[in-house]
């Protein structure tokens, strides 16, 4: 008579956090976002549609207003203005005038990953525990620390800025040179990543088109620029010279990435087209945290 | 042709008694097979569409079997290690239960911190109580309030927490229920062959014994919860929810019902029969005949395969008081004939007993089948169930009372008969008088007052509350209560969204308008006061939000996180909320019984307009489940009510012409009958007490019931008439009717309403009720019959000819 429930969803919100974790942040104003039915049905958005974009809605039901919070969106790229007005509705736009070239490189990662990357991954995991992996990811994230402090002062977010401090300053030393991160196990402080793609953001720099990396996988213009510009600035720079810089900051990517390669081969076997899948996947995510994170800003004022 | 009868009883004594004989052994032999089937399901209508669509939802869905053991410190904090001890304790224990497939608690569930848990990669499954030992506060934070927990591991306002005991399903059954609703999936489009007809009856047959062996089976465990719960009394209060639960406490109380009310009504009778006759042998006579009839009519419902019901567990009472009816009436007349003519011997006084009441005795006897046998009209599959075997009751108690009982009686030795109480006669001689005197005040006023009773039937109302079937002092009142308040409710009603599966993009396994569209429905559902636990895929996709920093998913993360749990696990989740293959969604919600002022059908209409007013259309939602099926059956029983009625008003109008040959006397007969049958609707209707599936058969069987009151009267009323002239027409058929069957129809109502008014007793409410309005019904019948109708005949029937 009562149904059954189960238990097991933390196991969903692991792999999702990881698919998060792999897309560098960033770009297109939020206000300009809109959804695929929204495009497809406007002029007057259902309350669908407007959860589909993020909105919270209010409904009118017999047992009076009630408010909803949306749990799952799809937000993607807003069409140029002049496009919108002239062109007939499709159904989804995702900005992406370099498919060919995208999609090639894109091929080329695949084989990266599949013959070189995910075989050192497992070797990797095989030969260094958990808790090691863990360890060697905490340090990374603690030498990026300044790095998330400038780029937090750039974009005015001066107490994000003062938890980078702290963080660096007590995980450096208390946390033995970042293995550990007491800062927010003991002091509560927690993280603040952000980087130059985030700053940019921050002042309204659209994203631009899609862009697949070689090696690093789906960005866009916005963060193709911020990669490349921290890639300078890295303060793994000026701890090593190059090119052992160079390998510091390959393996920290590689370190990322060795959680998720199984992730990575299970979802390009599932989909009828890997690469549209995780294009639409890293552009939904970007326009989703853009939004939410332009709609905190706005609720902080 | 009577006295032909009644001679051949007499001198074909041995064979009726040796042919009974025969037969009473061998309904013997089948008394093992009768049995009593007390399951939710009993109470449904089974061959509609609607019971079908909830069949196949069930089989796409596949919820799993489960019970609910609450737990509830009395002394302690509800997070306290001294919980999570007896918790871990009552576990272990539950667990060693054979079918047990798991038991899941608060301890045994991942529980996430933050998101910092999850990126370092650790494994979920270790972030249970179990693994971490969380303190008793961070159990606190992490369980209260919790999307998915609440209302099923956790109440809201975090004061008990309760254990799900899952049980393993039978793959036999299973794989048998699901052919079975394959098959009757297709009598939605149209009938069924013959072929599939035989395939369906021989699969229900497989099905049978493996349900049989289940159920004794679901009894020993809930017995073996109770007593493993009970580990921890002094500390705590535990609770056990869960269908099976109410299925097993309906089945206990119903047997106990059948034994205690069985036997006490046989005490009451015993006793009542004493008191009246003042001997022996018409204490222990017409009792056994009683017990005859009620092992012959077991009997065969066990061959016939027949199953007592909620509904139809009053069987045994019913039977023994309408038995018991023909025989005072056999007895009153041989009393009086043998006081009239001390002389006769013992055959001569039946013949004689046989002549003035064979007659009555059958049409009576009839007359109350044609009651129960309106049931069968009433399209309620439950109450035509009911009638069926009330009719096959009363052909035997008819064979029984009218053949064996004078076979046996001429048996006996013919003795000297005690007379009648003096005072019951004088009330007779008074109201013999008045209906003489006063014809048309008093048929005004009892007119009056039975139209004035009647006006209740304005207030009529139809609900159906399992929990309410208890009543409130009893502890299995208090269990479900407590689960259906604490723990979401008790009822389940399903919503299934139909997803239009979209061919552009099929990439998503489920695209955010699906499930945007689905949350709205949940929360219109959840708005409701009524509606208890709410589940979905959104409870889901709001704990990941939750955990996502309070954003929500991408639809493409919501497919990821999907392709990337192994199919097991997904099945596990969300199997039971979404159908890929089926493009459906699920939101199962538990409607909560004990809602104060909940109208049923008035939510279920707002339910369906709120469904659409957040976006879905008619044709893609569809809402089924017990909740549904019990509201359908309601929202018929007005309908039914009046078609069953008006049946037995006519049928019986037909009978009694046939009886009497005249329209004017079978007019006449119907009047109290009907002022009965409206009087008692009425009554129903000003004591609030809800039309249910129960209480919808009281005026139909009162009806059948009292007619013979009427049958027996007119009848004696209008011997009586024969015996007057002129002017004395009227007095004599009075003296006649007042006379000893005036007396039988005393005594058959009050012990009938005594007997049922032992109903009063029960802990089961429809029983009670039952019970105590079908007594009323018999005095009203008893008041309207010694008033109004000799009013009436004495107005209209034996008046004129002495003019």
């Amino acid at each position: 008579m009562i149904s059954s429930t189960h238990f097991g969803l933390p196991i969903l919100c692991l792999s999702l956090l990881l698919l998060n974790g792999c897309s560098s942040s960033a770009p297109p104003s939020p206000a300009k976002a809109s959804t695929a039915s929204e495009q497809q049905q406007s002029p007057s958005p259902s309350k669908v549609d407007e959860l589909n974009a993020g909105k919270t809605v209010t409904v009118e039901t017999s047992q009076g207003n009630i408010e909803v919070q949306p749990t799952v969106v799809a937000i993607t790229d807003a069409k140029a203005q002049n496009e919108a007005q002239s062109g007939a509705p499709t159904a989804v736009f995702y900005n992406d005038p370099w498919e060919s070239f995208n999609r090639q490189v894109f091929e080329l990662n695949h084989q990266l990953y599949s013959y070189v990357l995910i075989p050192a991954a497992e070797g990797y995991r095989y030969l260094i525990p958990a808790v090691g992996r863990e360890k060697i990811g905490n340090a990374f994230d603690n030498i990026r620390e300044p790095l998330n402090l400038l780029n937090n002062l750039a974009a005015g977010e001066f107490a994000e800025a003062g938890a980078n401090l702290s963080r660096f300053l007590i995980n450096s030393t208390v946390g033995l040179f970042g293995l550990f991160d007491p800062a927010t196990h003991w002091f509560d402080i927690g993280a603040h990543k952000q980087t130059i793609a985030d700053t940019l953001f921050h002042y309204d720099i659209a994203s631009g088109p899609y862009l697949v990396l070689p090696f690093l996988g789906p960005s866009d213009s916005r963060g193709a620029f911020s990669t490349v510009a921290e890639g300078i600035i890295h303060p793994i720079n000026q701890l090593t010279d190059s090119p052992e810089s160079y390998f510091l900051r390959a393996f920290d990517g590689f370190d990322d990435f060795s959680g998720q390669a199984a992730t990575y081969e299970n979802l390009y076997k599932q989909a009828d087209d890997p690469y549209l899948y995780f294009r639409n996947q890293f552009i939904q995510g970007q326009r989703r945290d853009e939004y939410f994170h332009f709609k905190e800003q706005q609720n902080e004022e | 042709m009577k006295n032909k009868l009644a001679h051949w009883i007499v001198s074909a004594r041995w064979l009726i008694i040796i042919t009974f004989g025969i037969l009473l052994a061998l309904a013997v032999t089948q008394l093992s097979k009768f049995k009593i089937d007390a399951s939710a399901d009993t109470l449904l209508v089974k061959d509609n569409a609607l019971y079908i669509k909830s069949q196949v939802a069930a089989q796409v869905f596949s919820p799993e079997e489960f019970i609910l053991l609450a737990y509830e410190p009395t002394g302690h904090e509800l997070f306290s290690e001294q919980t999570f001890n007896d918790l871990q304790m009552l576990s272990t224990e539950i667990n060693k239960i054979d079918r047990v497939k798991a038991v899941t608690s608060i301890l045994t569930v991942p529980l996430i911190r933050d998101k910092s848990v999850l990126t370092s990669g650790t494994d979920v499954n270790a972030l249970t109580w179990q693994a971490k030992q969380y303190s008793p506060d961070q159990m606190e934070t992490l369980v209260a309030g919790h999307p998915i927990f609440t209302d099923l591991l956790v109440n809201k306002q975090a004061s008990a927490t309760a254990i799900q005991v899952v049980f393993e399903d039978n793959e036999t059954l299973s794989k048998l229920e699901a052919e079975i609703t394959r098959i009757q999936a297709q009598m939605l489009d149209g009938e069924l062959s013959v072929a599939q007809e035989k395939e369906l009856e021989q699969l229900k047959k497989q099905a049978e014994p493996i349900k049989a062996t289940l159920s004794k089976l679901r009894q020993n465990e809930i017995h073996q919860l109770n007593d493993i719960a009970s580990q921890v009394d002094e500390r705590a209060n535990t609770y056990l929810g869960g269908s099976y639960v109410v299925g097993q406490h309906l089945i206990d109380i119903i047997q106990s019902d059948l034994k205690t009310f069985g036997s006490a009504i046989a005490g009451v009778i015993a006793l009542l029969l004493f008191i009246l006759y003042r001997t022996i042998r018409w204490v222990i006579f017409p009792l056994a005949a009683c017990a005859i009839s009620v092992v012959f009519t077991m009997g065969l419902f066990g061959f016939l395969d027949l199953r007592t019901t909620v509904i139809s567990a009053n069987f045994v009472a019913l039977q023994l008081i309408l038995t018991l009816a023909v025989m005072i009436h056999l007895i009153g007349a041989y009393r009086q004939i043998s006081r009239d003519d001390e002389s006769l011997d013992g055959h001569k006084r039946i013949v004689a007993t046989l002549k003035e009441k064979l007659a009555p005795c059958f049409f009576a006897t009839l007359t109350t089948s044609v009651g129960f046998g309106a049931l069968i009209f009433s399209g309620l599959q439950p109450v035509m169930v009911f009638g069926y075997m009330m009719l096959i009751a009363m052909i035997i108690t008819m064979l029984v009372s009218l053949l064996l009982f004078p076979a046996v009686l001429s048996l006996l030795r013919a003795r000297k008969e005690t007379t009648e109480f003096a005072f019951v006669t004088r009330f007779f001689e008074v109201m013999r008088k008045l209906t003489l005197k006063h014809p048309i005040t008093i048929s005004l006023v009892m007119v009056g007052l039975f139209g004035a009773l009647a006006t209740g039937i304005s207030r009529l109302n139809v609900e159906n509350s399992f929990i309410d079937y208890f009543a409130q002092e009893t502890r299995v009142y208090k269990e479900l209560a407590f689960i259906d308040q604490q723990f979401g409710g008790s009822t389940p009603l399903d919503i299934i969204l139909k997803t239009e599966s979209e061919t552009d993009n099929n990439q998503l396994v489920l695209k955010a308008g699906n499930v945007n569209q689905l949350q709205l429905v949940q929360a219109a559902v959840n708005a409701f006061e009524a509606t208890g636990s709410v589940t979905s895929v959104v409870n889901f996709t709001q704990l990941a939000r939750q955990l996502n920093d309070d954003r929500p998913l991408t639809e493409y993360e919501l497919t990821t996180i999907y392709h990337l749990l192994d199919e097991k696990v997904v099945n596990q989740l969300i199997g039971s909320y979404f159908s890929a293959e089926n493009n459906q969604l699920r939101i199962s919600v538990r409607v909560q019984d004990t809602t104060a002022g909940l109208d049923r059908a008035d939510f279920l209409e707002n339910l369906k307009q709120d469904i659409q007013t957040v976006g879905v259309e008619a044709q893609n939602v569809e809402l089924t489940g017990l909740f549904v099926l019990y509201q359908d059956i309601l929202s018929r029983l007005f309908d039914s009510q009046i078609k069953t009625l008006g049946i037995v008003y006519v049928v019986l109008g037909l009978v009694l012409l046939a009886i009497f040959r005249s329209v004017k006397i079978a007019l006449i007969a119907l009047v109290p009958n009907i002022l009965t049958t409206l009087g008692i609707l009425g009554m129903i209707g000003w004591l609030a007490i809800p039309l249910d599936i129960m209480t919808i058969t009281i005026a139909a069987i009162a009806m059948g019931i009292a007619v013979d009151d009427t049958i027996h009267f007119l009848h004696a009323y209008l011997t009586g008439m024969k015996n007057g002239e002129g002017r004395t027409v009227a007095e004599k058929a009075g003296r006649s009717a007042f006379g000893h069957t005036g007396l039988a129809i005393l005594f058959t109502t009050t012990i009938i309403a005594a007997g049922f008014s032992l109903f009063g007793f029960s802990d089961f409410i429809p029983s009670v009720n039952f019970g105590l309005l079908t007594a009323t019904a018999m005095v009203m019948a008893l008041i309207t019959d010694i008033t109004l109708l000799p009013a009436l005949l004495n107005k209209f029937v034996a008046k004129p000819k002495s003019a």
